[in-house]
């Protein structure tokens, strides 16, 4: 087994993605990026956000974009990822794993930009002590938590039952709050847009569904993406000369 | 008390000296306005519009409109700009101001409100103005404030003081025997964008 194992990786040494050595030098990669992201971040926070080329007539740019993109995979993520479960569809099961740990990904990613997009970072604590609960800003900041948390249960639950434990039962019900949760996150996020009188464009009832519908083919797209590049891999590391 | 303002657009010839007093009135830093006029006519500014002899030139003084239904503070996260419900100005509080903006997004008033994207620049060394004028902050937002330090000790926004056409005028709409309110009774008014529902305080008499 270890020889066939070694003979098939060769081929495809620079990019040993199930190894040890591929993992490594992800993380290593990944936290080199971490710090030069934290350096700049704390670059823009004393040299002022005039760095980042955002002005006054149109105070949000590509962080707000982003943040918005992010919720949307995330949400589209979980939906494709529960749907099949909560409607009794076989086969998708390495499917929706992945697609909830890329969702979980996305959604940390999407708090983050809002982190790095505010002026005052410092002050995030305000937002639990001092919170307006008629503001569409702090529907989504209490929707995102729920959700985040939502999302690291579910995808406990998926280990958990593919370990043999948990009914799948109890998985088809954490399923379809995810599902709805999802819906409704990305909604909530619409509802930040949609609800200002003053920006025609986002004044719309159909914010919600058009941010929905987007969310669910992106989600659609990453899920696929992601499942297509990883069954590669495992193909290639699974199928050997002699097996 | 409803503190609301009234300009006559018929006698404001877009001085900008409003506009230079609240800056000096408040140290506002530099590239900051909180009050403008406008220039209802041609695309450059105290350009008219239309062809000659058929030109029409007015000027829109601009600032916060402290409105009654404020969209800025529905949606402020933490409460940071809030409408006081004593005089009904729409204050802000800088100390509390997160900096995430979205009161200037959801402002359908565009361009009142002010994100300090840098340490604030000063023309002088010095502060100008008010003693008790706010300090600014770096990364938090700021706005026309109706001069709240001054309304404290009794007098009126710097705005007003300084209009050499003594186009402005400032009082508590609430109050029937108000300068505003009888101007409000006599003459023809507008209000910019009604049909936002914000419920402005600021009237432009025409």
């Amino acid at each position: 087994m270890t020889e066939n194992t070694s003979a098939t990786k060769s081929p495809k040494a620079p990019a040993a993605k199930f190894g040890g050595k591929g993992i490594n030098i992800g993380i290593v990669v990944a936290a080199l990026l971490t710090i030069m992201g934290l350096a700049l971040w704390v670059m823009q926070l004393s040299g002022g956000m005039v760095q980042t080329g955002m002005r006054n007539l149109d105070s949000w740019g590509l962080y707000i974009t982003m943040f918005m993109f992010l919720v949307g995979l995330s949400a589209g993520g979980l939906i494709i990822s529960s749907a099949p479960r909560v409607f009794g569809v076989e086969g998708f099961g390495g499917i929706s794993k992945i697609a909830v740990w890329t969702s979980i990904c996305c959604t940390v990613l999407a708090i983050g930009f809002v982190v790095v997009d505010l002026g005052q970072p410092l002050r995030l604590w305000e937002l639990f002590a001092y919170s307006n609960l008629g503001s569409p800003l702090m529907w989504d900041i209490i929707v995102l938590g729920t959700y985040l948390i939502l999302s690291i249960v579910y995808l406990w639950a998926t280990l958990r039952f593919e370990g043999g434990k948990g009914s799948a039962t109890s998985l088809r019900v954490i399923s379809a709050i995810a599902l709805v949760c999802a819906i409704l996150v990305h909604s909530v996020t619409a509802w930040i847009f949609g609800l200002q009188q003053g920006r025609e464009m986002w004044h719309t009832a159909l914010l919600g569904p058009w941010f929905v519908s987007s969310a669910l083919v992106c989600g659609v797209a990453l899920g696929s993406w992601w499942s297509s590049l990883c069954a590669r891999r495992a193909t290639l590391s699974s199928t050997s000369p002699s097996s | 008390m409803h503190y609301g303002m009234v300009i006559d657009t018929k006698r404001c010839v877009g001085c900008n000296a409003c506009t230079v007093a609240c800056k000096m009135a408040n140290n506002v830093p530099q590239d900051i306005f909180w009050t403008r006029a406008l220039t209802d006519g041609g695309e450059m500014m105290d350009t008219p519009a239309g062809e000659f002899p058929d030109v029409s030139l007015r000027y829109i003084t601009v600032s916060c409109q402290h409105c009654e239904n404020p969209a800025c503070a529905k949606v402020c996260p933490v409460g940071a700009t809030y409408k006081d419900p004593e005089t009904g100005v729409v204050r802000q509080d800088y100390d509390k101001c997160i900096g995430c903006r979205m009161c200037m997004s959801a402002c359908p008033y565009t361009g009142v409100r002010s994100f300090n994207w840098e340490e604030p620049r000063y023309p002088m060394d010095f502060a100008l103005g008010d003693a008790d004028a706010p300090k600014h902050q770096k990364h938090v937002v700021e706005k026309c404030i109706f001069c709240y330090q001054r309304l404290a000790r009794g007098e009126t926004p710097a705005c007003m003081d300084l209009c050499p056409a003594r186009a402005r005028h400032f009082g508590d709409l609430d109050d029937p025997d108000s300068e505003v309110s009888k101007l409000l009774k006599e003459r023809s008014y507008e209000q910019l964008l009604p049909s936002e529902g914000t419920k402005p305080s600021v009237y432009y008499l025409v």
